[in-house]
């Protein structure tokens, strides 16, 4: 079991040593670049979203949030790594304004973690719902807004990555989401770190002629490279590599999902099975994508007028917090608990309690919920891909007051949802095969004498949700608000 | 040269929208099923409700979800003043629809008709 997590298991392919490619992410301007791109594409959202047509079909707000912006997400995650975080706007808006306002405090111990992402996370999933931000385009800009001024405002006050690393639901999304990644930042020759003294990759290194002064930021996420283990907490910005000054961070390729079982301590996070944060961030990630997409079927809606009549309400944001409650926190509770209760009873083993049995079993869930959310992100990238060309052309009249780039090609879509469902499928179905193979080497860690009975109680929990997520995907989609008239 | 400048005067005469026109419609069944068809029937009215005539319009449905592809169908004008297309709705949820083109008197037409609800499938 030790030999699968030496952090070496690919060794020699290395990205940054990669022709173009490579290059292009050494260059000390390649996040600065990347960031700019996606400045303008938010620039573009707050400001369509703000003066343009009020139908989210017809809007760049909501296209490009909603379609494009998540779909690409989940694509890029899964092909490559965090790089939406290394291109992240907001930390580009942050970069400029600590330049006018230099923060001095350190982020209080007691907020640090991700408790308050968890909250903050479940907030957004939950408003999302609520106020159906998907067909409002000004509340998408506002919302494109208000995460610009969250992060100025606590980076300007608090050092380093302070909003990625506790606050940005966003970024909790992508950090347990990376952990699905075939691209990690990894040291390439640890004899090279041992004789090192200076520890660039994370205190920044500093001018020769005046030390007091850094020239290029280390890590701000507080991620030691010697011993960073996996992409939690990873934004891939790269400081790192700028900072190494033996060149000695390579973006190697890995097997995805295996550090969800990787025991070892990781510099700024500790161990995943002590971070019970962590467990109910990954379980959040997982239930959440069943509720996300259960939230745009027929059924839902049966659901959620049987709320309404048995609650005797009419608010919509108590039936909705029902279902939330419901999702993310009860049916959690039940599955995992009743599982964790079983391991210990087939194992025979009772040294750690039912509590901590099911958060380390927590992380093994995590490639299931990424399918989850591939499948359903995929779906709307897929069949809306071609409309950003009708859109743009739309918001080129909007802008200019005639067709700049022709009238709107509205018949310009994507694929039929039908022709999606069979791609929708498989990502459930890889998602839970890898989901599987995490939780049985969780069990071959922790249970070495019965790994079997171990995994026997999480393979029918994961049965039991992949059920329900193709029981979701055979669903007849109903694209219409949460609200309880009509 | 003279004729010359008043065509190209004429051909440069911005398009004027039609705001004092007012569009009725309704959609049968109220309520279709999805990719079930429904008839869309449109009546377009001057200040006095009277209906008018010899417009070239067309139907837009949108879904309230980006990315969704919208339904695009030239509206048939009948005998009576009313207008008339015949739909199929690829997904069940809310449609917006949007009546657009150019009356008889070549005044522009783009207005937000209302929104309707296109039923699902029975649940399997």
């Amino acid at each position: 079991m030790r030999m699968l997590f030496t952090g070496r298991e690919v060794a020699g392919v290395d990205v940054l040593r990669w022709p173009v490619v490579g290059g292009f992410l050494r260059w000390r301007h390649a996040r600065s670049t990347l960031q700019l791109g996606l400045l303008v594409a938010a620039t573009l959202v707050v400001l369509h979203g703000l003066l343009g047509p009020d139908i989210a079909p017809g809007n760049l707000a909501t296209v490009l949030t909603w379609v494009h912006y998540r779909g690409l997400l989940v694509v890029a995650l899964l092909a490559a790594g965090n790089f939406f975080c290394a291109g992240c706007p907001f930390v580009l808006v942050r970069d400029w304004g600590r330049r006018l306002h230099a923060p001095a405090r350190l982020w209080p111990k007691r907020l640090r973690g991700k408790w308050l992402a968890l909250v903050l996370f479940a907030a957004v999933l939950f408003a999302y719902e609520l106020f159906d931000l998907w067909a409002l385009p000004r509340a998408t800009a506002y919302l494109v807004l208000a995460y610009f001024g969250a992060a100025l405002a606590v980076d300007s006050i608090f050092k380093g990555a302070t909003f990625c690393k506790h606050l940005c639901p966003i970024g909790q999304f992508n950090f347990v989401a990376s952990t699905m990644s075939p691209l990690e930042l990894r040291i390439r020759e640890p004899a090279t770190c041992q004789a090192c003294r200076t520890s660039d990759c994370i205190s920044g290194r500093r001018s020769v002629e005046a030390p007091q002064v850094i020239r290029q930021r280390g890590c701000e996420l507080g991620l030691y490279l010697p011993a960073k283990v996996g992409n939690i907490d990873c934004t891939f910005c790269l400081d790192c590599v700028q900072a190494c000054p033996h060149d000695n961070i390579g973006l190697t390729v890995r097997a995805p999902g295996l550090e969800l079982a990787d025991p070892r301590r990781r510099s700024g996070i500790g161990r995943l099975g002590d971070r019970p944060d962590l467990a109910l961030l990954a379980i959040l990630f997982v239930f959440g994508a069943l509720l996300n997409a259960f939230s745009m079927v027929g059924p839902v809606h049966h659901l959620e007028h049987w709320l309404s009549g048995a609650l005797g309400t009419s608010s919509e944001a108590l039936v909705l917090g029902c279902l939330f409650v419901g999702g993310l926190a009860v049916a959690p509770l039940v599955l995992l608990g009743l599982a964790a209760v079983l391991t210990r009873v087939l194992t025979e083993d009772r040294r750690d309690s039912t509590g901590r049995v099911a958060l380390r079993y927590a992380y093994g869930l995590v490639p299931f919920g990424f399918g989850m959310w591939l499948a359903h992100y995929g779906f709307h990238l897929l069949t809306g891909a071609f409309t950003i060309v009708p859109v743009t052309q739309s918001a080129a009249i909007d802008f200019a007051g005639w067709p700049a780039l022709g009238e709107p090609l509205w018949r310009w879509a994507g694929m039929r949802p039908g022709a999606v469902f069979p791609i929708q499928l498989g990502c459930v179905l890889l998602g839970t095969v890898g989901s599987l193979t995490v939780l049985h080497l969780v069990s071959l860690r922790d249970y070495p004498n019965r790994p079997a009975r171990a995994t026997i109680p999480w393979a029918v929990v994961l049965v039991l949700l992949a059920a329900a997520a193709i029981w979701v995907l055979f669903q007849p989609m109903e694209m219409r608000g949460m609200g309880l008239i009509g | 040269m003279t004729f010359g400048c008043l065509a190209a005067a004429a051909c440069g005469r911005p398009v004027l929208p039609a705001e004092d026109v007012a569009v009725e419609w309704k959609v049968i069944p109220s309520a279709p099923p999805v990719e079930g068809e429904a008839i869309a029937e449109i009546r377009v009215l001057d200040p006095v409700r009277q209906p008018l005539r010899g417009a070239r319009l067309r139907l837009e449905a949108h879904m309230n979800h980006p990315g969704m592809a919208p339904i695009i169908e030239p509206l048939v004008e009948q005998e009576n003043g009313v207008y008339r297309v015949r739909l199929r709705f690829s997904m069940a949820g809310v449609w917006v629809l949007f009546v657009k083109g150019e009356l008889a008197d070549r005044r522009r037409l783009d207005q937000r008709a209302g929104e309707m609800t296109v039923r699902g499938l029975t649940p399997v």
